[in-house]
Parts: C-alpha cells; structure tokens; sequence
C-alpha cells in the first residue's frame, strides 16, 4: 500500500504543498464569500487559509501564539475510514493504493462523514451539493507510470514524501531527528504518516478519538442482526407449531 | 377498517419499502438503491410512527397483544422507532446541524442493526397472518 509521509522536521511552511493542490484539481482562490479584510488577515497570518474548505483541501495550520508551531493539515486517507463506514449513499471509496475518494456522482450531501471524521477533514460545498477533501491525488497516482501527489512534487525541501508505506515508516524511524510517528500503522493504520521532533499535542495536531459506543456497535450488529433473525424464525415456528397443536386437539386427534 | 389499522398497514408498507431499498446498503454491503424513494418513505414513516403511538397510547393497544403477537408488537415498536430516530439524524445532518462525533460514528451502524431487528419482526408477523388465532367469540 502507498502513503505520504509528512516530515514535519523539514517543512518550511512555504505552503507550495496548497498552491500545487489548488492548480492540479483546478481549485478556486480561497477568495469566494469573504470579505477583503478576512483575506487580508487571512493572508496576514498564514500566507492563504489556514483551515480546510471546499478550495482548500490541505493547509498549513498557524498557531498565532507559536509560530514554530505548525503542520500541514489534509485527509490522513485512514485505512478504516469512518467517512467510508458512515456514508449513507457508499459515495467514499478506499482502494487498496490507500487512497479514500468522494465520487461526486453518488455523493447525496448527506454530511454524516463530515461529522464522523475524527479529524475534521471533509468539507461540504455548498454551492455543488457534495463533499470534497483531498483525493491523494488518485488521477495522479493511478497513471502509468504513476506519478507522485501534487503537493509532493512541488514541495521543495522534500518534506512531503510518497511510496511505499513500510519503506516510508522505515525511512522516518531512521531519521535520527524524529522523534514521533503517527500513522502508517503507528498509532493509527492511515496511508498519510506524520513525523515531528516534537509531541503532536504541542503543534496543535488532534490525535483520533476511539469512541467506545460506534467500536462496540459495529463489531455486533451483523451478529446481533443474525441472532435476532434468527430468534424471530424460532418464534415464527413456534406460533406456527402451536397453532396447528390446537387445531389437533379441537379436532380430536384427527389431523 | 379502524384508524388504527389503517396506520398500522401504512407503518408496515413503508418499513417493508424502506428495508428492502436499504438492505443492499447497510446489510450486504453494496450500494444504495433509489435513495430519493428511501427518503419519501422514511418521512411517511416518520408521520404515521408519531400518529399510531398517540393513538395507540390513548387506546392502550398493547394490552391487546400477547405471546407472539406481544413480542412483535414491542420489538415493530423499538425498530420502527430506531429507524425513525437514525432517519432523523440523517437529516439533521443534511441540514447541516452538529451532531457529537460518537453519534455520527453510531448512525449507520445502529441503522444496520434495525434493520435485521425489522427483517425478524416481519418474520414473527408473516406467521401470524399466516396462522392467525381464531376469535374465542
């Protein structure tokens, strides 16, 4: 499986990664509905947008009070997305190159996966009906040859790695800079990998919630599901069984 | 034919619509099948579920029914209630309101397992109109 690896220990902030997203999937300025003075300061504090929205489908996340804390925020492209599980219409695909992708197609809006994404990654657009996040680049990487990830090609410190998942998890464990890995199967079975010299807490980055009530539901419903069908066979029978007891015995055996 | 009955065939109709357009989804895994007729159905659902449980309180229906008929009753009563509550999160989110991550998360599954519960009573409800209990009258 492939991932991206984003070492936090190289990036610059110089945010090539948002400008090279926005012109492979032809995405609009982060101009539209706001007013001249929230683009300034927009611009002011992080050099474009600093959360994600339907033209922005990766960041570089500012802390005003740390400007040494920062990362570049995207989909994690998780190996067991709750978009995917969580989509009433099956619009979310993860394919095995470990991308996760909204077909626009049979996206309903329904918004469920906007709000059981433990990272606050999809974005509803408005003004199209649908979700849209970050694609890993898909059209990109299933070419053939395949080509790398948008932001990955422009990022010019190579802070933005992509390949294979384990050889990309070697490659940060080796770094002797790095202190904290997460994803990639470290912490968290995702196909985009964070590496930082410092806790993730402390540069803003949420970890992923477990939520003790959706694990538990989904691991017994197809067998709670079974067993109820199961006993309303047996009831089934059983009414139907007594019943033709009684009629044998109002018929005197005869039946 | 009562009130009652009248709104007890019409739930029957549109949970039997429902579960069958959203078995291929939830239950089998594939994709949703005409999802706009899920919708209709499931806001006639909604309808009819709140006007039989005003009735049915006022009439006190439950004390009518009992062994099978009572365990079909309560467990129509849960599904088609869970149904009705998963079928108004859904909405709440398509009208953008916030809704608690674990109950984003919780919405499709418990929607999976109503489903199955709604399979089983209309099992336990085909044998009793197959075998229906003759009148003591």
């Amino acid at each position: 499986m492939k991932a991206k690896l984003i070492d936090l220990t190289r990036c610059t902030e110089c945010r090539s990664c948002i400008t090279a997203c926005e012109n492979w999937n032809k995405l609009e300025p982060h101009t539209i509905g706001k007013s001249a003075s929230e683009i300034k300061a927009s611009y002011e504090a992080s050099n474009g947008a600093w959360e994600l929205s339907k033209e922005d489908w990766t960041v570089v996340t500012l802390d005003p009070n740390n400007p040494r804390n920062f990362y570049k925020k995207q989909c994690m492209h998780c190996d067991d997305p709750m978009c995917v599980k969580n989509c009433p219409a099956n619009a979310i695909t993860k394919y095995d190159n470990g991308a996760v992708v909204v077909d626009p197609e049979k996206c309903e809006g329904v918004r469920l996966c906007v709000e059981a994404c433990p990272f606050g990654v999809p974005v509803f657009d408005e003004s199209e009906g649908v979700v849209k996040k970050c694609t890993l680049c898909y059209d990109r990487i299933t070419q053939n040859p395949g080509l790398e990830p948008a932001c990955v090609k422009a990022c010019p410190s190579k802070a933005v790695t992509f390949g294979e998942r384990d050889a990309l998890i070697g490659k940060a464990k080796a770094n002797p800079n790095i202190k904290y890995i997460y994803g990639g199967g470290e912490e968290y079975d995702s196909s985009v990998i964070y590496a930082s010299a410092v806790p993730f807490d402390q540069i803003g980055f949420e970890k992923a919630q477990i939520h003790g009530i959706p694990n538990l539901l989904e691991k017994i419903v197809n067998p709670l599901g079974a067993a109820a069908v199961v006993g309303g066979v047996a009831i089934a029978a059983m009414h139907a069984l007594k019943k033709r007891e009684n009629e044998v015995k109002k018929s005197g055996g005869k039946k | 034919m009562n009130t009652e009955k009248m709104l007890l065939w019409a739930l029957a109709i549109c949970v039997g619509i429902v579960t069958i357009l959203s078995v291929p989804k939830y239950i089998l895994g594939g994709d949703a099948f005409m999802p706009l007729a899920i919708q209709i159905f499931s806001f006639l659902l909604g309808a009819a579920f709140v006007l039989y449980l005003l009735i049915a309180f006022m009439n006190k229906s439950w004390s009518k029914y009992s062994g099978s008929g009572a365990i079909a009753f309560w467990a129509g009563i849960i599904a088609v209630g869970l149904l009705c509550l998963t079928g108004l999160l859904i909405l709440m989110a398509t009208l953008g309101m916030h809704l608690p991550q674990w109950l984003a998360q919780s919405v499709v599954p418990l929607r999976a397992l109503t489903f199955w519960v709604v399979i089983a009573v209309g099992i336990i409800l085909l044998s009793l109109m197959l075998f229906p209990k003759k009148s003591t009258a």
